[in-house]
């Protein structure tokens, strides 16, 4: 309870109020231009918050992503191209309802279900997060190194196409992080003489690389398509307090679907609309109207994406495990300020996590009006050609990296990362895993050697532990369930009944 | 390139970088080798599995009747990667970041937008001269005078 009030004490002042409420603006603009996700975002403009307090910069940054979850609906509505990934299932219902001269309606349902689904999801953050966090800070070294393994299987196999892939990017993550000096023997590793490796390799440097210059590079590879059609509106965006009636199920069911979905590490946005979606139909009375304009449509998906922003913080927050790519992110602004992710995160630094948590649920009011008054002037950054943003965000990567260490082993080393992002794309190979792999390296490396050193030197100490053993079985499921064994498992047990 | 050779190629290049890095392991202690051959090792077998089951994969494909190897049409010709495309970007890049170092921000920065737009031909001249200066002068203004965090201004 202190530190609740606390963190909303923090939160009240006006550099960080303000903080909010350019991070909304900021994440609404950049979500509204198609094919630009909000994970980029956030790592493109990371850098802008080094010289900021840390709360101040984190609220910056997290309510960024909550504004540009939403600004990737209003391309979806208007021009048919979802902004973000998460705004894929909004064109099916915003995209015809914009087509009817109903485009303002179909903003307005998405900011309101929007605001609904963030505000739960804040509220489940802030009532969850410290009773996972006080169970987290009882886990010893044992107990983290099986929360770093699960973490890393979790992601992996949970990401799009293939868990080999998404394993094999995971442990190559973990293995860069390995880099540098060894924090327990003092011995470089992997440095092959260079000083700067000796400090490792900046995790700021290489998610600045992995999820922008391979999208700067997606963005060109490509002739642009000329958009010459964009659905105006002039209709009243609030919606009216019938339609409110006609869509608050729905957009509850689509909040919790996305604090559930936002919770799985690996699972984000995109996941959680189109299961939001599916749900609202399942359910509606009217199901023909779906993809012709209902605007329980859009609320489903667009109160399920926003909620999945306070759903991906629980695991981040409590246990250190990013539940998403975007929420890894975030995790990699907390290490540029000194703080390291872990269970610790909620009473050590419980100042700036309370702030953070504030900070996400205020952005959901901040988002509600910064939506009411830009979103007409967003419009306009829809038409901008992919060609245009392209050069602009080398550039910010370029001169964002430089910031980190005034350095140009960082700006090379972005550039290493960003072509490596963008080959791992071509092989349909995910890069969030490499990322958590980044993070969750440090805390594996030295939960391991804490965990040998008590179990004198013993791998059974993983196994005599009930946490460890449960989180490990878990583990290994998670990959199992994912390869083709399993089902070759499950066709064996299906004919054995029959 | 077929997926299967691309994938193929990936598992090599992994398996390599793998075995240069298990061999620098040689000169460290015990307690310092210790995770990363065991990493090095997850990495090595899981890039030979992916290689197999993307082979899989094609042979089951190939088997279905809709082979891999012969490359699809783009359904239109916004769907078409120019590889050229991609090479000269990367390269103007990779110039643009060792030339900053040389030449300085405010020399360099305008000269890759401009260079960049005029390439690929995404807005007039005019237009492209007013993007380049505009930017260049917000970031300046951004991270020096707002923010107060370093640029490559110049190295003269």
């Amino acid at each position: 309870m202190e530190y609740l009030m606390l963190g909303l004490n923090n939160v009240m002042t006006f550099m960080n109020l303000a903080a909010i409420v350019v991070g909304t603006a900021l994440g609404l603009f950049v979500g509204a231009m198609p094919g630009l996700s909000a994970t980029m975002a956030i790592a493109i403009l990371l850098p802008l918050t080094f010289s900021l307090p840390t709360a101040t910069g984190i609220s910056m940054l997290a309510s960024l992503y909550l504004g540009a979850m939403y600004g990737g609906s209003i391309a979806a509505i208007l021009i048919r191209t979802p902004g973000t990934p998460a705004a894929a299932a909004t064109v099916l219902d915003g995209y015809p309802m914009a087509q009817q001269g109903r485009a303002g309606k179909a903003l307005g349902v998405s900011l309101f279900a929007s605001l609904v689904g963030g505000v739960i999801s804040s509220i489940a953050l802030l009532t969850v997060a410290p009773v996972l966090g006080s169970v987290a800070l009882k886990f010893g070294p044992v107990q983290l190194f099986a929360v770093a393994v699960l973490g890393i299987t979790i992601i992996g196999s949970l990401s799009q196409g293939s868990t080999i892939k998404g394993l094999l990017s995971g442990v190559l993550g973990l293995l860069l992080a390995l880099v540098g000096m060894d924090p327990v023997t003092g011995s470089a590793r992997f440095t092959f003489g260079m000083i700067n490796l000796y400090s490792g390799i900046s995790f700021t440097v290489a998610l600045i690389g992995l999820f922008s210059i391979p999208q700067a590079i997606r963005l060109i590879e490509k002739d642009q398509k000329v958009i010459t059609q964009v659905n105006k509106f002039k209709d009243r965006m609030l919606p009216t307090m019938k339609e409110i009636k006609q869509i608050i199920v729905t957009v509850i069911r689509g909040s919790i679907i996305g604090i559930f979905t936002g919770i799985i590490p690996g699972t984000g946005g995109d996941t959680a609309c189109w299961f939001s979606y599916n749900e609202a139909k399942r359910f509606s009375k009217n199901k023909a109207n779906f993809g012709k304009g209902a605007i329980e449509g859009v609320a489903a998906a667009e109160s399920a994406n926003n909620a999945v922003v306070g759903g991906a913080l629980i695991p981040t927050l409590t246990l250190g495990i990013p539940g998403s790519s975007a929420t890894a992110v975030l995790m990699g602004s907390l290490m540029v300020h000194g703080i390291m992710p872990g269970p610790t995160l909620m009473t050590e630094y419980a100042d700036v996590t309370y702030t953070l948590i504030w900070a996400l649920l205020l952005a959901n009011v901040a988002l509600f009006f910064v939506g009411l008054l830009f979103t007409r002037l967003a419009v306009n950054v829809v038409k901008i050609p992919n060609h245009v943003l392209a050069p602009i965000i080398v550039i910010l990567c370029v001169i964002g990296s430089f910031a980190i260490n005034n350095s140009f082993f960082e700006v090379y080393l972005m550039l290493i990362f960003g072509l490596l992002g963008y080959l791992m794309d071509k092989i349909g190979m995910p890069t969030a895993p490499m990322v958590v792999g980044l993070i969750l390296g440090f805390m594996l490396n030295m939960s391991l050697y804490q965990s040998l050193l008590i179990g004198r030197g013993s791998w059974m100490i993983f196994l005599q532990n009930p946490i460890s053993a449960i989180l490990l079985l878990v583990a290994l499921f998670s990959v199992i369930q994912s390869t083709p064994l399993f089902g070759w498992i499950k066709k064996k047990i299906v004919a054995s009944k029959i | 390139m077929t997926n299967t050779v691309k994938v193929g190629i990936a598992s090599i290049v992994a398996i390599i970088f793998s075995a240069v890095l298990y061999l620098e392991t040689l000169t460290m202690s015990r307690a310092a080798y210790q995770l990363p051959r065991i990493l090095i090792v997850i990495i090595i077998l899981l890039a030979m599995a992916m290689f197999a089951e993307e082979y899989y994969k094609s042979k089951k494909k190939k088997s279905q009747g809709t082979e891999e190897a012969v490359v699809k049409q783009p359904e239109d010709k916004y769907d078409k990667i120019h590889y050229d495309r991609i090479a000269v970007f990367v390269g103007a890049i990779t110039v643009y970041i060792f030339s900053i170092k040389i030449l300085g921000y405010f020399i360099v920065t305008p000269l890759f937008i401009i260079g960049i737009f005029r390439y690929l031909k995404s807005v007039k001249m005019t237009t492209a001269l007013i993007i380049a200066v505009g930017f260049t002068g917000f970031i300046y203004m951004l991270f020096i005078r707002f923010l107060h965090l370093p640029i490559p201004i110049t190295m003269f």
